[in-house]
């Protein structure tokens, strides 16, 4: 049983970080960080979400 | 006021390759991409820094220019930052005008241009250690005085060698009160520009007391390496050797990966009682995350010859020796940077054709970079070679048969870019040829720290998308290899009967015409998010479907178990076109400001993967019997 809960936890952890990291359009998910009160981040720079460059930028804002 | 808004704003601006990015990593601590060629830096980068005088300092690298009346994407950036143009951001307080001591005659054309922008400017002397070396001698003081700026010797790679620049900028913050005068600028004519040229011999006949004598070093190995035939069969060898080196060298590092992540998931295994975490973490993290991280060593082997070659300067030259081939299907010269960074990722390759002023040379350019092999497909490359190219040598024993596989792969790449192109630039891109104009670096030895800085970044890159989005798809995938539970009294695997199954199954008569079956099937959806999600989820995926002893053997053991010869040659031929990364869709987008393009080049690399897959399939099944 507990080996149930803790599967279906980390199932639900993975689909809630591709939701947000990869298939939620940002205007989503700025609207969301908007609502729950976060900072606001500005355009990322220009990697996306990638990294496949090998930039410490990739994916992060840059300012 | 902020704090932020309160900094002092410099810009760093300059030639191309002058050392700017150099410079702004030993600024600010960052880590910004270096090499020795022009037009590594395509956007405008921001950091901080405190002076030694404790005051708050932003710094804007810039990408380099040679004038400000510039028009391609990068070099607006340029223009429109320096003239206060950008959105959201004012003019910079100090321009910092770097130039490269040895090459002052040139470098100095775009300083008499800034100075029309009527803002404070300080002069850095960069890379004075290669100037000295040359017997180059600057009288500072004539040289500041003939220029009207201050003048300070900057070498941006060694410890202390930005001392003078802080110093300066120290000693102009209590004079930044005044509001700075009006804006002279206006695009220069060529009769200015030949004023510029004139007045630039002027001062440097006071203040430049020796030139710097040319690289007789860099002459002597050109006369080799320039040479159409002796150095076109240099840089096919150097390819070459990169990727014998690629599988020779990375054997071991695999094999102890790979024995470490087996010991793994047996520990899991024997430790855990039997349930879905067990599985879970067994069969859909460690197989799935495991059988991708076993190519870390390969794709660090690659880089260090990328970076070790681009620091050298002798990518410039391949540049040069591949223009007349560029050119013969109507590609720009420019396009070969672009292109050379594709080999690592499509994204900054896509981002660098900004170096590219006609609209329709950069639109070609980025319609065929996703075709340059990036790193993400090497796992997948290198896992089929592994289960179905015997490791034997070929050639009097000299060449490995896998090596010269995934060189074939890689060269089946750059000729179906060419093709694209070709085809482009005669029907939707039509446009005359522009000639090649980029300066030759002198050779350089690499920096072993920025080599080991390139390599650790670039690990860092792989382990954290391995241990995120790759984490995360194979959970989801376990998830739905394993759900629902096979009826009571079925047979096969479990995966079968769940929903991953269901959706392999109802892909599978679509892919059945190219050979792929099922599981592959399955593992392509997940793979659209990266290329080398597919390796990820086989391991997922064949680690669920095995039971008994199968399940003990390796993923490549698995595969040449499973599939036939010809459809593994049809699934390496898939990959050299498939476009299977929704970030360079994205980035496709954003950088020609319409979806038109991303659909189109989805279109017709989707389209082209499945001809090249049905074609070698029905091929390799005639000839060698399905």
């Amino acid at each position: 049983m507990w080996q149930s809960v803790l599967a279906l936890a980390l199932v639900l952890a993975a689909l809630a970080w591709l939701l947000w990291s990869m298939l939620l359009p940002r205007a989503v998910t700025d609207r969301l960080r908007r609502l729950a009160g976060r900072p606001f981040p500005a355009a990322p720079t220009g990697c996306g979400t990638c990294g496949g460059c090998g930039s410490r930028t990739a994916g992060k804002t840059c300012r | 006021m902020s704090a932020a808004a309160a900094a002092l704003r410099i810009a760093l601006v300059g030639n191309p390759n002058c050392g700017k990015t150099a410079l702004f990593n030993v600024l600010t601590g960052s880590r910004q991409k270096v090499a020795n060629y022009p037009g590594v830096t395509v956007e405008r980068k921001l950091g901080h820094f405190v002076s030694p005088a404790g005051a708050r300092v932003e710094v804007l690298d810039l990408p380099g220019t040679y004038s400000l009346r510039s028009h391609s994407p990068d070099q607006a950036v340029t223009r429109d930052v320096m003239l206060g143009r950008f959105e959201h951001e004012a003019a910079p307080d100090v321009v910092v005008c770097v130039v490269n001591a040895t090459n002052l005659r040139l470098n100095l054309n775009l300083l008499l241009e800034l100075r029309r922008l009527n803002r404070p400017i300080i002069l850095a002397l960069n890379m004075m250690d290669v100037a000295e070396q040359r017997g180059c001698r600057i009288d500072v003081a004539a040289l500041a005085a003939g220029l009207g700026v201050p003048v300070v010797p900057t070498v941006a790679i060694r410890r202390g060698g930005t001392a003078g620049l802080l110093e300066q900028i120290d000693r102009l913050l209590p004079t930044l009160a005044r509001q700075p005068g009006a804006c002279d600028w206006a695009e220069p004519s060529a009769g200015e520009l030949r004023g510029f040229r004139r007045e630039v011999d002027r001062i440097l006949a006071d203040s430049l007391l020796t030139a710097a004598r040319p690289p007789e070093l860099t002459r002597r190995i050109d006369r080799v390496l320039l040479h159409p035939l002796a150095g076109t069969l240099f840089l096919l060898l150097v390819l070459f050797l990169v990727f014998q080196a690629v599988f020779t060298w990375a054997a071991t590092p695999m094999d102890l990966i790979d024995a470490g992540m087996t010991a793994l998931q047996e520990a899991v295994r024997n430790t855990m009682p039997d349930g879905p975490l067990r599985s879970l973490l067994a069969d859909g993290v460690i197989a799935g995350v495991g059988s991708v991280l076993i190519f870390l060593p390969q794709i660090l082997i690659l880089f260090l010859f990328i970076q070790v070659l681009e620091a050298s300067g002798y990518m410039t030259r391949a540049a040069f020796l591949l223009d007349r081939l560029m050119g013969g299907v109507g590609l720009h010269g420019r396009a070969f940077i672009p292109l050379l960074s594709s080999f690592a990722c499509a994204i900054p390759g896509i981002m660098a054709a900004r170096t590219i002023e006609n609209r329709a040379d950069r639109l070609v350019t980025i319609m065929i970079a996703p075709l340059m092999t990036c790193s993400a497909r090497l796992p997948v490359y290198t896992l089929i070679i592994a289960a179905f190219i015997p490791a034997r040598r070929v050639a009097g024993g000299l060449i490995g048969l896998q090596g010269l596989v995934m060189f074939a792969l890689y060269a089946t790449g750059i000729v179906a870019a060419l093709a694209v192109a070709f085809v482009l630039k005669r029907t939707t891109l039509r446009g005359a040829r522009e000639p090649l104009l980029m300066e030759l670096p002198p050779y350089r030895w690499p920096n072993p720290r920025d080599v080991l800085l390139g390599l650790v970044e670039r690990a860092r890159t792989f382990l954290w998308r391995a241990g995120t989005t790759i984490f995360a798809i194979m959970v989801l995938l376990w998830f739905l290899a394993s759900w629902p539970a096979p009826p009571e009294g079925a047979t096969g695997s479990a995966i079968d009967h769940s929903l991953a199954g269901m959706i392999g199954h109802a892909l599978a008569p679509l892919l059945a015409p190219v050979g792929f079956n099922w599981q592959i099937a399955i593992a392509l959806v997940p793979g659209m998010a990266a290329r080398e999600v597919l390796v990820a989820a086989l391991g997922t995926v064949y680690a669920m479907s095995e039971t008994g002893e199968a399940l003990q053997s390796t993923l490549a053991g698995a595969l040449a178990a499973d599939w036939s010869l010809p459809t593994a040659l049809a699934l390496l031929a898939w990959f050299v076109f498939a476009p299977q990364c929704v970030s360079t869709l994205g980035v496709v987008r954003r950088e020609t400001n319409s979806w038109r393009w991303p659909l189109i080049m989805f279109g017709y690399l989707m389209a082209l993967a499945y001809a090249a897959a049905f074609v070698t399939f029905r091929v390799a099944s005639a000839l060698l019997g399905g």
